[in-house]
């Protein structure tokens, strides 16, 4: 206490200013949320064979058809996914390349009921959290490539 | 030889303290100067809360940057160019009933202008000062801007729903 009242009288005595400081304070809150549900898994069921193919002949498997490849997204039920894909992919033998253009379709649990699918679409989980995807497609092997097994890796990903 | 201002400083000390002066005088005078400083209020409006999105269990950290649509803001509204200590109370954990998942709260601010691209990283937790510079139209006050984000890390278990937390801004001046 001593100090304190030195001190105001020095400043006094010194023609130093006692200032009083003013403060103004204020708050807001935020929520913060973050909806967790189940993890998202994609399982391949099948691949897609062309089976034997001519030289010099466009080859199509419709996405309803048995040779189609299949996957089954699962996760959170009635929660919608975005699925992407590339358009088409190149198929090698080792030597030479051809194109694979995509057709893909999906239905929550049947085949022939698939609707054709671009990707970036979006489509809902069913009440049990599963959607299916099924590729088709088509090739061309004119344009002088060599006989063999041509075959390449086709991305498909699904998220919420 | 001692100063006259020594002289006045000992005598005020002397009067002040109970004891008596080392000379008699009839009258004396001295004077003080008295101040106040008066800001203007400071305000902070939330503009937004904090919304991750979805996030799947067992996924981590999912990162929202300042930029991100969900992202949170704050407008702090005060004294123009004043300088104002900000605390950011920020919880570790959003909860959903007795569930939780991680939360690592980040922030950062923009003294200039409401622009996240633009914003300077300050810390969650510790306090840290900021001045208001943005010219508020209409007013003799300034916008200061801060924006809320981070990462939520789930748990493989976490079970589904809306996990929720509250994050306190508070600011003086």
């Amino acid at each position: 206490m001593r100090r304190v009242v030195l001190s105001l009288a020095a400043a006094a005595v010194l023609g130093v200013p006692a200032s009083a400081t003013a403060q103004s304070s204020a708050s807001a809150d935020a929520t913060v949320s973050a909806t967790v549900v189940a993890a998202l898994t994609l399982t391949n069921n099948a691949d897609l064979d062309f089976g034997t193919v001519g030289l010099n002949t466009v080859a199509t498997v419709l996405f309803t058809d048995a040779a189609a490849a299949n996957w089954t997204a699962a996760g959170e039920a009635n929660t919608p996914v975005t699925v992407t894909f590339p358009a088409s992919i190149l198929l090698s033998n080792g030597t030479d390349d051809m194109t694979f253009n995509a057709s893909m379709g999906s239905h929550a649990s049947t085949q022939a009921s698939a609707a054709a699918l671009n990707s970036g679409d979006s489509r809902n989980l069913d009440g049990a959290g599963n959607h299916q995807f099924w590729l088709g497609g088509n090739i061309d092997t004119s344009g002088g490539i060599s006989t063999g097994v041509y075959s390449g890796l086709f991305g498909l990903t699904v998220e919420y | 030889m001692r100063s006259p201002l020594f002289l006045a400083a000992t005598l005020a000390l002397g009067t002040l303290a109970g004891g008596r002066p080392l000379h008699a005088q009839a009258s004396a005078n001295a004077s003080t100067t008295v101040s106040a400083d008066v800001v203007t209020g400071l305000t902070i409006l939330k503009v937004a809360d904090v919304e991750f999105g979805v996030v799947p269990a067992g996924s981590g950290p999912n990162v929202l940057l300042a930029t991100d649509a969900g992202a949170g803001r704050f407008s702090l509204l005060g004294q123009p160019g004043r300088q104002v200590t900000v605390t950011i109370a920020a919880p570790a954990a959003l909860m959903s009933g007795a569930s939780s998942i991680a939360y690592a709260g980040a922030a950062s601010v923009n003294e200039n202008a409401d622009d996240p691209a633009a914003a300077t990283p300050v810390p969650v937790g510790p306090s840290f000062t900021m001045r208001l510079r943005d010219p508020s139209p209409g007013q003799n006050r300034r916008l200061g801007h801060l924006y809320l984000h981070g990462a939520v890390t789930v748990a493989p278990t976490a079970p589904p729903g809306v996990y929720t937390g509250t994050v306190t801004v508070t600011a003086e001046q």
